[in-house]
Order: C-alpha cells, then structure tokens, then sequence
C-alpha cells in the first residue's frame, strides 16, 4: 500500500506570520487572554496582522511567503521542486484585488475596472515559484476546497498518477464575503467565537494563507501520514446542511471505512464547527450519530476560535495547526466552551489534553454541500 | 472508459432572462434568481443527459475559465458603492462552486460536485479528474461541462485574456456524459496524456495515429512545433471564441469516426491529449 506524508507545511494566519509564530501563538492562548487576539475582531475579522500596501500586493506576497516556508520545511531540493503538482484552494480567491480596482473605478475615475478575470493565473503564479513543470488545478468547492485539495493529491500520489503535491490555500479578507456573509446574517454580533456552545451567535471570519507538501516518503519520523479520505454531497440546500446531518456522518464514516479503522482508533475528532446555528446542529446531529452507531468516543477539537473560519482554506490552515499542536504535545481544548446544546450527547474538548501522537479525524462541510473528511497520523505503527 | 453523450450551447452574449427562458423549455424547475452563469450551466446539463439514462451518483465537474462575471461585476459594483447593499443571492452567486449544487438539483444527482478551474488548461484539469475518479472507481459515471461567459460586456476584455486569432466572443455551456460502461457508447476514450513541453508532445505525436485531430488555440498556433499533419484537422474556421473553448473542439471532434485526437497546449507549452477512438 502506497503511503502519503505531509513532509513541510507553513501557515499565516492572524495567530502569527509564519507557522513556529502561529503555533507559539496558540499555545499560549487561554480564554483568559483571548481577547489579545479578539482586539483584531473590531473589524469583525480574523485579520493577518502583516501590513501591506495593496490588495494585490497582500495577496501575491502572501502566497510567494507560504509557499518557499512549506517547500524550506519539505526541504525540497530545485529538482524536487519541479516535480510539485500543485492544487490551489480558496472560497474567494483573488477578489479583493479586483474590489480595490473596482473602488478606484467607481469612486475615483480610475479608467481600469478590473485588475483580474478569472483565477488560473495564481496557479500559473505559484508554478513560476517553484518551477513546477506541471499545470497547476484550482478546486473552488468552498470550505472543502483544500481538504478536497489534500483528498486529491494524496489519491494521486497513491496511484502513482503525481509524484508529489504543494496544496495551498488562501483567504483574505473582501467585502464581497464579508458582506455577503452579513446578509446572510451569519456573523457573531458578540464577537466571541464558541462553536457547539448554546450562547454560540454565530461565525467570525478569518484570513489565512496556508501551504502543505505532500510525498510518499517520510522526511521525519514525527510526519503526520494522510491514511484516507471521503467526500459526500448533500443536497439539502445551498447554504444550510440537512438537520439530520446525514452527508456528515456518512462522510466521516467512508473515511474510517476507507482508513480500515474504527473510531476507537481516532485520538480526536476536529470538527468543522463553524458556528452558525444550523451547520452547528447538524454536524453536532452527525458527531453523536457517529458515537453511537461504533458504540464509542473520541475527543472532538474545535479550531476556529484560534483562527476565525478561513473558508477554503481550512482545510490546510486547521489541519496544520492542529498537526503542530500535537507535534507540540497538546489537544487544544475548546476557546470560549461552556455548555453545549440540548439532545447533543458529546461535548468539545473542555481541557487540553497531553499526547505524544494522535490519529485524527478532520470534518470539513462548505456551502454548496460539499462535505470532506481526512484521517491523519502520526502514531508509530 | 466512454462517452456517451455530449450537447453544446453557444450563442453571442444573451442575457439572464433569455437562458431563463430557455430553461423553461425543458425543466418544470424553479429557477429564480439563479445568475447568467447557472443558468447557462444548467440548461447545458439537462440537454446532455435530456432522454439519457444515468446514474443519480454521478459525479459533476464544471470547468471555467473566467467564471461567473456579470454577477461578479454586480457585485463589485455593489460593494464598491456606499449607498448599495449587497443582496445573499447575488453573493451566492459568485460562488463559482454553488453550480455544482444547482445543476445537481436540476438533475435530481446526489454523487459530488467539483468547480474547477487552470489557467488556459480548466476544461482539460476537469475532464482530467473526472477521468481520474473513473479510473479509480470512485464513481461509474461523470458529468463534465465547460461553462464561460462572453467578456463582451466587460470593459478592455481582450487584455485579460488570451484570444489568439481575435474570434468573436460567445457564451457557451457544453456538457459530456462520461460512463465507465460500453453500451449505447458514442466514443471510447483510449487514453489521457499530459506533456510538460512540446519536444515532449511532438515525439508522442509522431508515434501516434490518428484520423482525425482537434487542436485548442495554442497548439494551433504550434502546429509547426508539434508537427502536426494539416490533413488531420477538422474544419475549427468558425469555432468563435470563450474561456473552455477546447470542450467545443472535443463536441466537434465526435462527429468525426475513427482514432480521433483532442490536443491542447498552454501558453508554457505543456500539453493535455485525449485519445479517443468511434
């Protein structure tokens, strides 16, 4: 059986500008002095906390910046380099460049309307970075975009289809998304991020650039192996999931199928656990009906405190961290947890926890019903 | 691996309502406040598979080269303006990846969905994934479409985009209906190879027959190159101009019988070639 290893990663994020800061960051962090990283909230954002001069400028310096940290932590050689296929995920891609064109369009009589049409020139961008002589592919499946991203590359990298893969994703802050998750009237209005809680008002949105590289060899004993994956769709609704949570379930449980595990295997469950009412409840539906169909239990992590929703890129951002937190020792416990909701049979982690290694199980569920789920370890075997 | 059935819509920029009502013709659906782009995506889907049996898993993939962008311009404009609010419809439709969603519904599918997109390669990328999740068994059957608007509207258009012998521009949804069974097959794919420069594409041209050969824009312009044989063109002379274009060369090439070769290549010079055989 082909084996699939995240040998380099890197993250920027509103934690810290590269990962050993975005880490450091997180293990520090308590509900007591939360609110450090919730001042940046006043613009009801997660925002990276690096200045820059332009959107555009933002966003392209962003991506040079995460891609050469995760090819430096792969420590690929020039040769190596070319051979990444690479695979690009992201909700809103590059449109805050063309909302600050499009600014200067309308309000200050700048001739140019957009800087931009369409997206395939940022993987052209990041192929000209590491000289990669493959064609890279944009996946746009919303919050599933880098799972799916990871889901793909690893098949690939199994069925010797690609020698190796750079998945990367990025989400930046624009006021098409942001105003468009308003009108939707998902945001927090407390500003307190608390997924599964019952207080829990709503999501907060994050910025995070994020990049992991996918080999088939180990380049450190400690490197978490991708063991499997499972996408499902449901057809609920465009925007909310099925109340029952079905697509979840059966999501997470094709991959423990696909993994040849069960779920007394898994170290920890990281939920999607976005915050709004109704993805809550149904993944929350899901989870429990998980538990009792393997009759057993497992610890559930919730990222998105520490990081905001950083829509298609969490599937990179969230399963870095939480790969460096237990490479650091810890499940982090739940930020800002206190109750959860009633009939819901299991709560999120409420203490952190001390591991040496884990088996995790990653839950990711986007707009347009997409549903992922991954299984990583690092466990010796 | 097969295709069994393929559709094409083209047409000079029409608006909204006038593929809204086009979608009237052949679905009871419901499909208010769905943008140009869905709307032309899923008119293309249903016309595919109109009178086809199919597997409801199926899975979806779309490709796109510049995506949904009137609605993109509407919203712009939207939040660009103090005094506009912006509307859940009109974000939701700028999500590239919610036609995947749509058109499923339309199709009454439940396998997933995929929005896909490369620069100058988005058609080739998806058919590419599709083939692979085929090939894979990850599912038996595949939608895949090809979905761009015409940049007509959009204001210095030709300099964002990579129009080489300047043909009018069109809108255009054109949809494959891919089966991993022979029956009732209209052509079998043989094979799909990727090239990352063209010394490469050339020397595997050269060992390889074909009857007949349809090229996207840049290996037109590199038929020299690629040493491609002028006698194994199909007619390509009126094919006007979008993003996917190359899903139209792939329509036009399936009406031809024999060894049949779509090729493609990219402004780096790498090249994707679909072996067919009708």
């Amino acid at each position: 059986m082909k084996h699939v290893y995240i040998t380099g990663s890197s993250l920027t994020c509103a934690l810290g500008n590269d990962k050993s800061s975005s880490v450091s960051k997180a293990l520090s962090l308590d509900s007591d002095n939360y609110q450090s990283l919730t001042k940046v909230q006043k613009t009801g954002y997660f925002k990276i906390t690096q200045s820059f001069s332009s959107e555009e400028e933002k966003f392209y310096s962003s991506i040079k910046n995460t891609v050469l940290e995760a090819i430096n932590d792969a420590k690929l050689s020039k040769d190596e380099q070319k051979e990444l296929h690479i695979f690009i995920g992201s909700t809103s891609m590059s449109i805050s460049i063309n909302e600050e064109q499009s600014d200067k369009y309308y309000n200050q009589n700048d001739p140019v309307m957009l800087k931009e049409i369409g997206y395939g020139n940022i993987g052209s961008y990041i192929e000209d970075i590491v000289k990669s002589i493959h064609k890279a592919t944009i996946i746009q499946t919303a919050c599933t975009s880098t799972a799916n991203g990871i889901a793909y590359a690893t098949q690939m990298i199994k069925a010797k289809k690609i020698k190796k893969a750079l998945v990367v994703g990025i989400e930046l802050f624009n006021k098409s998304t942001y105003n468009g998750f308003e009108s939707l009237m998902l945001p927090s209005k407390t500003m307190t991020y608390r997924p599964f809680d019952k207080r829990s008002d709503g999501l907060i949105l994050g910025e995070s650039c994020s990049a992991v590289v996918l080999e088939p060899e180990k380049k450190d004993p400690n490197d978490f192996e991708v063991l499997s994956s499972a996408i499902t769709f449901d057809n609920y609704s465009i925007t909310g999931s099925d109340p029952e949570g079905k697509a979840t379930f059966s999501c997470m449980q094709k991959a423990l199928d696909n993994a040849g595990l069960l779920l007394e295997d898994i170290t920890c469950l990281k939920a999607h656990a976005t915050g709004s009412e109704n993805s809550n409840l149904s993944e929350a539906k899901a989870i429990d009906t998980l538990f009792s169909s393997q009759k057993a239990k497992c610890d559930v992590i919730v990222l998105k405190p520490f990081l905001g929703h950083t829509l298609g890129s969490c599937g990179t951002s969230e399963v870095i961290l939480l790969c460096e937190l237990i490479k650091n020792g810890i499940l982090p416990k739940t930020l800002n947890y206190e109750s959860g909701y009633e009939d819901i049979n299991f709560e999120p982690l409420k203490e952190t926890k001390e591991v040496n290694h884990a088996t995790i199980l990653c839950q990711f569920i986007g707009f347009g019903g997409s549903n992922t789920a991954l299984i990583l370890s690092n466990e010796k075997s | 691996m097969y295709i069994h059935s393929s559709s094409t819509m083209l047409n000079p920029n029409r608006s909204t309502a006038e593929y809204k009502k086009l979608l009237k013709e052949i679905s009871t659906q419901s499909f208010r406040r769905i943008s140009k782009f869905n709307a032309m995506a899923i008119y293309g889907a249903l016309s595919c598979l109109k009178n086809k049996n199919y597997d409801p898993s199926l899975n979806i993939y779309t490709a796109s080269e510049y995506g949904c962008i009137q609605d993109m311009n509407k919203v712009l404009h939207q939040v660009s303006k103090k005094d506009e609010i912006l509307m859940p419809f009109d974000f939701l439709n700028v999500n590239g990846n919610n036609v995947g969603f749509l058109v499923s519904q339309a199709l009454g599918s439940v396998g997933n969905n995929f929005y896909i997109t490369a620069e100058d390669f988005s058609f080739e990328k998806a058919f590419e994934l599709a083939h692979f999740d085929l090939s894979i068994g990850m599912m038996d059957e595949a939608l895949v479409g090809a979905v761009d608007e015409s940049l007509e509207e959009v204001k210095d258009h030709d300099s964002f985009i990579h129009n080489l012998f300047k043909k009018p521009l069109n809108d255009a949804s054109i949809w494959f209906h891919l089966s991993n069974i022979e029956q009732n097959s209209l052509a079998k794919i043989e094979a799909v190879h990727t090239f990352d420069c063209y010394s490469k594409t050339a020397e595997f041209l050269k060992k390889t027959k074909f009857d007949h050969i349809a090229c996207n824009q840049f290996a037109l312009q590199n038929k020299k190159k690629l040493g491609l044989d002028d006698s194994l063109f199909i007619d390509q002379a009126l094919e006007p101009f979008f993003g996917t274009q190359s899903a139209l060369c792939l329509h036009n090439l399936l009406q031809q019988n024999g060894s049949l070769g779509l090729i493609s290549c990219d402004q780096k010079g790498r090249a994707f070639i679909l072996q067919l055989s009708k």
